[in-house]
């Protein structure tokens, strides 16, 4: 009974309500720890909705932090060789996998509203990669801009914004 | 110099879990030798995308680290196994070529990973931590959370407990073709052993290989003596779940005074960069609760030092147990459940205080007041002499891991 208490504390959002009515028809033996699971959401307190991953770079921003901690930020660069990204409808999530094997980078197409480029620099930046741009000034402002703005404890922000300063030359 | 790959869920610089310490110190180990190039290989699950991300860090030792990240909602199945992912360790094998693999826990990366290895003619020796390979819920609990308790698996019990009954079976013809490919498979203790091996795992390259511990330092005692309190001071690790016996806890701590006792939580989920009690409401018991943050093998001692008492309350039977011996060998009396493993090296009512069964928040009131009004009991020499002699070092376990892998390449 506490458990039904502790679950109608709060009520169901539609959201909650449709992915429950899923889970039911599709896995109902998952139901008891769903409903354990969401007692102990709202014992504990709701956390905030975290901002929607439209890019595909919550993944780097999580490493990011990890390796900041571990005072293991940076990382040489890969056996392959340059590799070129078109800023044009880039896959960040892919351009992020590249990066980790290239041995230097080139991002063509960069313009200072693009919201990947300053992420994917920096990775770029961390995995000490030589940078050529058409834009470089543009690709340096959007860095700096991202850093500032990404949520992510401070000693990881202290290190990016170290990485947001590396030259990057032009093409 | 031979090319070893480390596979395990999570490894610095994200470091989680008792497998991740064993993984992280073995490893080490063995660079040092000198006798291995080691590449590692982990899992991430961060942000929305469920495409595979692969990210590399490069450790303090000069050791690269792979880490194939997928977001979006996990499912058992594809933590099992992930077609997706399933390409990228290919892809990354045809780089790296390594001449053997050393694989521990693989939620998330899956078992492709070791028919990759199989299929890329690498000979690989698998570690077990857990009831992964036969239990979709690793631990053997229940939908209730309760232990299932069952010694030979039947799938028609298992039926109502796992994701889908359909995707169970297939989970579990799966997970014993794959338990076939590696060239030795060792456990944790004898009991992690007995209940693979009655389900299945083959039993001809099945061998115990206890995980080692990190045993105190110099100044282990001194910092004890500094860090002693008038309270009692109980120590738990775990979250607000029912695994580590949470729940217990909570009801059985109310009966005490808080002038006389302590409850130290260790908050480790602060190592991934999370926290299970920075927003809990401890009600009655926030007079007891002091909560520090997650400790590092660096730091063991001094986490030891500030505690009296190791609440070690498994609601399941674990396979090893590295906090409860971690403790003992620091003195710690340890209060635990039966809990299979951690109880191994114990002597109830000397090193130990040992709940019957798998515990009952009564039974864990009255050994609490026990405690808290008689004090503890000294170790005996009894106790000492088991703990010394049955608790190994991570030395120990990597010159065997060592040995397992050259034979394995031998083959």
């Amino acid at each position: 009974m506490s458990i039904l208490k502790t679950l109608l504390s709060k009520p169901p959002s539609l959201e909650d309500i449709v992915y429950v009515a899923r889970a039911v028809l599709t896995r109902p033996g998952d139901i008891p720890g769903i409903l354990r699971r969401e007692a102990a959401k709202r014992r504990s307190g709701f956390r905030e909705k975290p901002k929607p991953d439209i890019h595909g770079v919550h993944a780097l921003e999580a490493m990011w932090t990890a390796a900041a901690e571990a005072d293991m930020f940076t990382a040489p660069a890969g056996p392959d060789g340059e590799l070129e990204i078109a800023m044009d409808g880039v896959d960040a999530p892919k351009a992020i996998s590249a990066l980790q094997f290239a041995s230097s980078v080139v991002f063509r197409g960069v313009t200072e509203d693009d919201p990947v480029i300053g992420p994917l620099s920096l990775e770029a930046a961390r995995l000490s990669l030589p940078q050529r741009a058409n834009a470089p000034d543009a690709a340096i402002a959007a860095r700096r801009r991202y850093v500032e703005t990404v949520e992510i404890p401070e000693a990881a922000r202290a290190r990016l914004r170290a990485l947001a300063e590396t030259e990057i030359a032009a093409l | 110099m031979k090319h070893l790959l480390v596979a395990n869920i999570y490894f610095a610089p994200r470091s989680f879990g008792g497998a991740t310490i064993v993984a992280e110190e073995v490893t080490r180990r063995l660079a040092l030798t000198g006798d291995w190039k080691i590449t590692i290989l982990s899992g991430g699950h961060s942000g929305e995308r469920t495409e595979p991300i692969m990210m590399r860090t490069r450790l303090a030792e000069g050791l690269d680290h792979y880490t194939i990240n997928t977001g979006g909602e996990r499912t058992p199945a594809t933590e099992f196994e992930n077609p997706e992912v399933n390409a990228e360790i290919r892809a990354l094998l045809a780089r790296l070529q390594p001449d053997v693999a050393h694989v521990h826990c693989i939620q998330g990366l899956g078992v492709g990973l070791l028919e990759a290895l199989a299929e890329a003619g690498t000979p690989t020796v698998l570690t077990t931590h857990d009831y992964w390979w036969i239990c979709e819920k690793i631990f053997m609990l229940n939908a209730l959370g309760k232990y299932c308790g069952q010694e030979v698996i039947d799938q028609k019990v298992c039926a109502s407990c796992v994701h889908t009954e359909t995707d169970g079976r297939a989970r579990w013809v799966r997970a014993q073709e794959v338990l076939r490919l590696p060239s030795a498979i060792t456990y944790p203790s004898r009991h992690a052993r007995a209940q693979y091996e009655r389900n299945g795992a083959p039993s001809d390259r099945g061998v115990v290989l206890s995980n080692g511990v990190t045993h105190p330092g110099p100044d282990a005692q001194a910092l004890r003596r500094a860090k002693a309190s008038d309270r009692l001071r109980f120590g738990y690790i775990g979250g607000p779940g029912p695994l580590k016996g949470w729940a217990m806890i909570e009801r059985a701590f109310k009966a005490l005074d808080p002038a006389k006792a302590e409850l130290v939580l260790v908050d480790a989920a602060t190592h991934l960069s999370g926290s299970w009690w920075e927003t809990y409401d401890f009600g009655p018991l926030k007079d007891f609760v002091t909560v520090v943050p997650g400790y590092s093998q660096d730091t063991l001692d001094e986490f030891f030092a500030g505690i009296d008492v190791l609440l070690f309350l498994s609601t399941w039977k674990e396979t090893f147990g590295l906090t409860a011996r971690e403790a003992a060998l620091r003195g710690v009396h340890v209060l635990a459940t039966d809990c299979g493993a951690p109880t191994e090296h114990l002597i109830d009512g000397d090193s130990a205080t040992i709940l019957p069964g798998l515990g009952t928040a009564a039974d864990l009131r009255k050994a609490l007041k026990r405690l808290v009004d008689d004090g503890l009991p000294t170790p005996s020499d009894a106790a000492r002499a088991k703990i010394a002699a049955e608790v190994r070092t991570y030395d120990q376990q990597a010159a065997d891991v060592d040995a397992l892998l050259r034979a394995a390449l031998a083959d």
